[in-house]
């Protein structure tokens, strides 16, 4: 009798032990709707991109350089992020491409200052014209804030390769968002953003041999330019147009790209082009 | 013989007896089931503005979580840089 009283005891303490451990399990969640709601969740992202890379240099042969591109993205609700990059250029005459994993985290503080931090690693296969800088690691730290429908942005960026380099990225972009507007679960993002980069210039000579480079310095010397410093390189504008309807998203992208002085010297044109993607947002 | 008459009887008695005792327990029963069936009524009837306003809370809640769901994604473009991912350093 005391056995069977002692088993019963049991049985009613796993069952009450599971209850607590599974809500579902549960007939009454103690939690609220609201708060259940409010919860972050996983978000994993892919995407395919087709990009019209119009690269206005006299340095090389081509200016043309589209590319496809791939692109994995995983937020997880405790902010870490997970990515991987794959471009393809298709146009190159051997098998051109460069893919990049990265992995950062990143903390919402005070509902609208966002701090982030990311590692990545690359690889480049193929037509080294294609390269542009030659980085195989990226460690990065940036700082968001958002207020009202304004986005400002500081990105900073240490990438080590061929030569080491650190980037300064300001970003002020107007964010403005519609909801519903074609059906109930659609939206339209349209984000421009305009960026102004400062960075080292050691990548410019990356590629040239001691006597090349020196002569490159002396001529941009003569030209009143120094060489071999922190300085502006370029400003840059990206004018996005979302339209995303349940899992699946469109992206229109034009982007243009104005160097500064001293890299015009160097022959360098502006950079233009359109980007075309199609995102996917599974429910996970 | 006698003796076996008298058990007949009886048992034919308590057949009899278990039967009438049978139909008064089902009839007893049926009466006691009556205000059971009411009671299951009255809790049908109470239970249709509950299902009405979990509905209502069901309705708003997969209103709210598709659009929690919304600013994620928007979000995500925003973070997942594609938008600069052209724009490349020569």
């Amino acid at each position: 009798m005391q056995t069977q009283t002692m088993r019963h005891r049991k049985i009613y303490s796993i069952i009450f032990l599971f209850s607590f451990l599974s809500p579902s399990f549960a007939q009454e969640s103690p939690q609220s709707d609201s708060t259940l709601l409010s919860e972050p969740s996983d978000l994993l992202m892919l995407s395919l991109s087709y990009t019209s890379n119009n690269m206005k240099t006299k340095n090389y042969e081509y200016d043309r350089i589209p590319a496809l591109l791939a692109d994995l993205n995983f937020f997880s609700k405790y902010g870490f992020i997970a990515s991987l990059n794959y471009t393809n250029y298709f146009k190159a005459t051997e098998n051109t491409y460069e893919a990049e994993v990265q992995i950062g985290y990143q903390k919402t503080l005070f509902t609208n200052f966002t701090v982030s931090s990311h590692y990545a690693r690359r690889k480049f296969v193929g037509d080294t014209t294609y390269e542009g800088l030659a980085q195989k690691n990226t460690l990065a730290l940036d700082f968001a804030y958002n207020w009202k429908f304004l986005d400002l942005q500081i990105s900073n960026s240490y990438l080590n390769g061929k030569s080491d380099n650190y980037f300064l990225d300001l970003d002020l972009g107007i964010s403005l968002d519609f909801d519903n507007v074609l059906s109930k679960n659609d939206f339209v993002l349209f984000n421009p953003t305009i960026s102004a980069t400062f960075g080292t210039d050691y990548w410019v000579f990356q590629n040239l041999r001691p006597n090349v480079e020196h002569a490159v310095v002396n001529y941009l010397a003569r030209h009143n330019f120094k060489s071999h410093q922190f300085e502006y390189q370029s400003i840059i504008l990206f004018v996005p147009l979302v339209y995303n309807i349940g899992d699946i998203g469109f992206m229109v992208n034009w982007y243009y790209s104005w160097p500064s002085a001293k890299l015009t010297k160097l022959s360098w044109r502006d950079q233009s082009g359109v980007l075309f993607s199609v995102f996917y947002t599974p429910k996970i | 013989m006698r003796f076996t008459k008298i058990i007949g009887f009886l048992i034919i008695l308590s057949f009899l007896g278990l039967q009438s005792l049978n139909a008064q327990i089902q009839s007893k029963t049926k009466v006691v089931q009556k205000p059971l069936v009411l009671k299951k009524k009255i809790t049908k009837v109470k239970s249709v503005p509950i299902a009405t306003k979990s509905k209502t809370i069901l309705k708003s809640a997969s209103k709210q979580k598709m659009n929690a769901r919304k600013q994620q994604i928007k979000k995500a473009v925003r973070k997942s840089r594609i938008t600069r991912r052209p724009i490349r350093r020569r």
